[in-house]
């Protein structure tokens, strides 16, 4: 079925006839604001939009042995395995409410898919895998089911079974055990990887123990617990292994005398003081050391046993397993074992569940109290205001120590504020005259370079009533003076790039047929002149990068009005020619440092050699979000998810290892990196400084 | 028309918004509910937005627009008070609905706000994109990356075709 298919089917819904309700109906006594002019009703309606799903918090994603871990994260989805056959009939991941509604099945048959844990920001599951006789293996989706990812490779007589996945405190790292043959050279273990390379960097050996699963990371990220039984024997208890050293402690020892099974499926208390297992069919909780065994909940004799406890993220109440004489199903129980409630009543089976973690709010500018290091603790000042109509700040940019914004007001023209990037200080407000900035997305249309800040724009065309033309404004930062305004031709800018080559433009050019297309302009710094021009094929671009001595135009295809695939064209300086066009398959932001272009594809981050165009690396993490630019330790984008937030990749990692959400009554579209510090260009028409000390 | 004409200026715009109900109110319904996931929340939004256009009689420039926009703000402030960042799926049974189009509005209510926003009001609502821009306060630019974004997760979640 196409989407066309399906809005003609809601195009034939049949709505009901209000209108003898409205003319008898009594307009609410406060009736919505309408304030006056058409561009600051849609602010309006995009403020509303935006305030149903921003955020406002500070918060850093540490890995560390000696944080000190508190709850961050409030309750979403419940996660679990559900069957109509648990011998042999496929397994499916399938998310619900807390409360037992909005069933969504993640996975696609046919498949076992089993024991999913959340990635710690909520965005990502692993899970085990199996299909038809392959052996389990490890994989990741993300919280839609979307984008299985395949992490391990079972492959018996060495390996019988990879098995009980689990993320690492800050999501860069996931850990499983594996089940190994009777000859495998190495023996039962724990692997751990990072969440987004292919290898295991660690291998943490388990002698004389079998049977390993239930792997539950500390909060802190030192130490992960896990079920296991000693060789020869079949009673379970609960171990920890240090994961920096491998050291393995015995945390439960329960006596034959009084358990059969033993001890099993340990989950941490978010604030890692207490962990919750099973034994023999009743919950259990302890304090981290062990110590402190006592009975939390039993449903027996009406159950056969309770099992798989897992913690809500905010520490309240605890999701398990039900084992009866039919089948099994899901319960919740507050954390003092109290208010036992029933979330799943299928025929089949459900099992495994796992609680997806919400980031919490907090304010903005908040130093998060978990911080190790407050140093390191990013802090969100107020947004400075630039402009007082919405909508109307196009682009931003970090040189000659200063902060640049271009914006523009209907009655004064374009203009530039520089502002001091320490104390967030107007410096200066520079009037670019007719020449208004355009802004497409990113906010490509400022750079500084070659002593001099320049600006991608459109003016009225010089004798043509109506006609509009691309322009560069070149602006002196020792005087803050506009020194040269430069014609591009027919359309409008929209970004600039300097390097020693000269100066390089990516415009809107428009044919004297009407059609548009992109066209790369180079100018001489030294005369100002326009030298080449290089008219590319696609409609639609919006950055042009210089890395290394190459220069990158990024264009799109338009398909049905809609951005299509993102290419990356890379320029010749020697004959001001396209060298070669390189697609990337899908939409991609993209964003240059000083060695490598990058393109962040929603869930995918690769980067990119400015010269050749190929891809040097690949990584797998959440939701990207919009816009994105390179420096201080990182790429940084805006998101994930469609927050209002500012997040940092760390390349050596290959996670997110920063997150800062922005003032919840901002639409952030671009940002620039500075020294210490992130710029966040807002659409209401604010600029808001993300300090890193 | 004529009759529309002649009248005093408050029975002229209510027939007018009489008139533009008959013709628009179906629609306008159908993109709050794709928008809000809920009929009765997408009925209270479109009265409210006549009800609120007949009040202000002449005041209103262009009632079309108006009531569009209203319509979509006042369906968004529900969403929000109802502190539902994503609505839920269409409800069963208060409607009659073809099966493609409940998936369809199940499958947008999990797109981002923006998103579902710009779908909505290009795919359902029948807005250009410069339309759509101004209304969700963005840019013509950028209405097409989340058109293009919120179009493939939809196929990603319909398992449509491309």
């Amino acid at each position: 079925m196409k989407l066309s298919d399906r809005f003609e089917a809601l195009d034939a819904t049949r709505s009901p006839d209000l209108w003898q309700s409205i003319e008898h109906r009594e307009p609410r006594p406060s009736p919505p604001t309408m304030p006056g002019g058409r561009r600051a009703i849609a602010v309006a309606f995009a403020l509303v939009i935006a305030a149903s799903g921003i955020a406002v918090a500070v918060r850093a994603f540490q890995r560390s042995a000696t944080q000190t871990p508190v709850s961050t994260s409030s309750n979403g989805l419940i996660a679990y395995v559900e069957t109509d056959d648990p011998g042999n009939g496929p397994w499916r991941i399938v998310t619900i409410e807390p409360d037992g509604s909005g069933r969504q099945v993640l996975t696609a048959e046919p498949g076992r898919y089993g024991e999913p844990a959340w990635s710690p920001d909520g965005s990502r599951l692993a899970l085990t895998l199996t299909v038809g006789t392959e052996t389990r293996r490890i994989a990741t989706i993300s919280s839609d089911g979307s984008g299985l990812k395949e992490l391990t490779h079972c492959d018996s007589p060495e390996c019988l079974s990879d098995t009980s996945p689990v993320w690492s405190p800050d999501g860069s790292e996931i850990a499983w055990a594996r089940m190994s043959g009777a000859h495998a050279v190495i023996p039962e273990s724990i692997f751990v990887l990072g969440a987004a390379r292919s290898a295991p960097e660690t291998t943490l050996v388990l002698p004389g123990l079998s049977f390993v699963g239930g792997l539950a990371w500390s909060p802190d990220g030192a130490r992960i617990a896990f079920d296991a039984s000693e060789e020869g024997t079949k009673r379970f208890s609960i171990y920890v292994v240090d994961v920096n050293d491998g050291t393995v402690g015995r945390l439960t020892n329960c006596p034959i005398s009084e358990c059969s099974i033993g001890d099993l499926h340990p989950s941490w208390a978010p604030d890692g003081s207490r962990i919750v297992f099973a034994r023999d069919g009743d919950l259990y909780l302890m304090n981290a050391n062990g110590s402190d065994v006592r009975r939390l909940y039993s449903c027996r004799p009406s159950c056969t046993a309770a099992m798989e406890p897992v913690w809500s993220p905010d520490e309240r109440k605890i999701a398990f397993a039900v084992q009866t004489a039919k089948d099994r199903d899901l319960y919740v129980i507050g954390s003092d074992g109290s208010d036992a409630g029933r979330l799943t009543d299928a025929p089949g089976d459900e099992f495994s569940p796992m609680w997806q973690p919400i980031p919490v709010e907090t304010t903005p500018g908040a130093t998060p109290d978990q911080s190790p290091d407050p140093t390191a603790s990013p802090s969100v000042a107020v947004p400075i205001p630039i402009e007082s109509s919405p909508g109307h700040v196009s682009a931003l940019t970090y040189g000659f120590g200063s902060v640049w914004v271009a914006s523009y007001a209907e009655s004064q023209g374009g203009r530039i504020t520089r502002l001091d990037p320490t104390s967030g200080e107007k410096i200066a407000r520079i009037s670019t005259g007719d020449v208004f900035p355009t802004w497409e997305i990113g906010g490509g249309g400022l750079t500084a370079g070659d002593g001099s800040l320049w600006l991608a724009g459109a003016a009225a065309a010089p004798g043509e009533a109506g006609g509009v033309h691309a322009f560069l404004v070149r602006i002196d930062p020792d005087t803050n003076a506009v020194t040269a305004r430069i014609d591009l031709g027919t359309g409008s800018g929209a970004s600039v790039v300097v390097d020693d080559s000269g100066v390089w433009a990516l415009s809107f050019s428009v044919t004297d047929d009407g059609s548009t297309h992109m066209l790369v302009t180079r100018v001489d710094p030294s005369s100002n002149a326009v030298v080449a021009t290089i008219p590319l094929e696609a409609a639609y671009g919006h950055h042009i990068f210089a890395v290394q001595g190459s220069i990158v135009a990024q264009t799109n295809a338009v398909h049905d009005e809609t951005v299509a695939g993102t290419v990356m064209n890379i320029v010749d300086p020697a004959t001001n020619t396209i060298e070669r066009s390189v697609p990337l398959g899908s939409y991609a932001w993209p964003a240059a440092d000083e060695t490598r272009l990058w393109a962040l594809d929603g869930g995918t981050i690769i980067s990119i050699d400015p010269a050749t165009g190929k891809v040097l690396d690949t990584w797998e993490i959440s939701n990207t979000g919009d816009a994105a630019a390179a420096g201080e330790g990182g790429v940084w984008f805006l998101g994930p998810s469609h927050r209002a937030r500012v997040s940092r990749f760390d390349p050596d990692t290959g996670g997110i290892d920063v997150s800062v959400n922005l003032d919840r009554d901002s639409t952030p579209i671009a940002m620039a990196v500075a020294p210490g510090s992130i710029w966040v260009l807002n659409y209401e028409g604010t600029v808001t400084r993300v300090s890193l000390s | 028309m004529e009759r529309v004409r002649d009248a005093p200026a408050g029975v002229r715009r209510h027939e007018e918004l009489e008139r533009l109900y008959r013709d628009q109110g179906s629609r306008l319904w159908r993109a709050v509910l794709a928008f809000a996931g809920d009929p009765e929340l997408a009925s209270d939004a479109v009265a409210e937005a006549f009800a609120q256009a007949l009040r202000r009689g002449d005041a209103i420039r262009d009632s079309e627009r108006w009531v569009w926009r209203t319509a979509f703000r006042i369906a968004a402030g529900a969403l929000k008070e109802r502190r539902r960042e994503v609505p839920g799926a269409a409800e069963e049974g208060s409607y009659e609905m073809e099966e493609p189009a409940r998936e369809l509005v199940a499958a947008l209510a999990k797109l981002s706000a923006k998103q579902r926003a710009a779908v909505v009001l290009h795919h359902a609502a029948g807005y250009p994109v410069n339309d759509v821009a101004h209304l969700i306060g963005s840019t013509s630019a950028a209405v097409r990356v989340h058109l293009m974004r919120g179009r493939r997760r939809l196929r990603e979640l319909l398992g449509d075709e491309p």
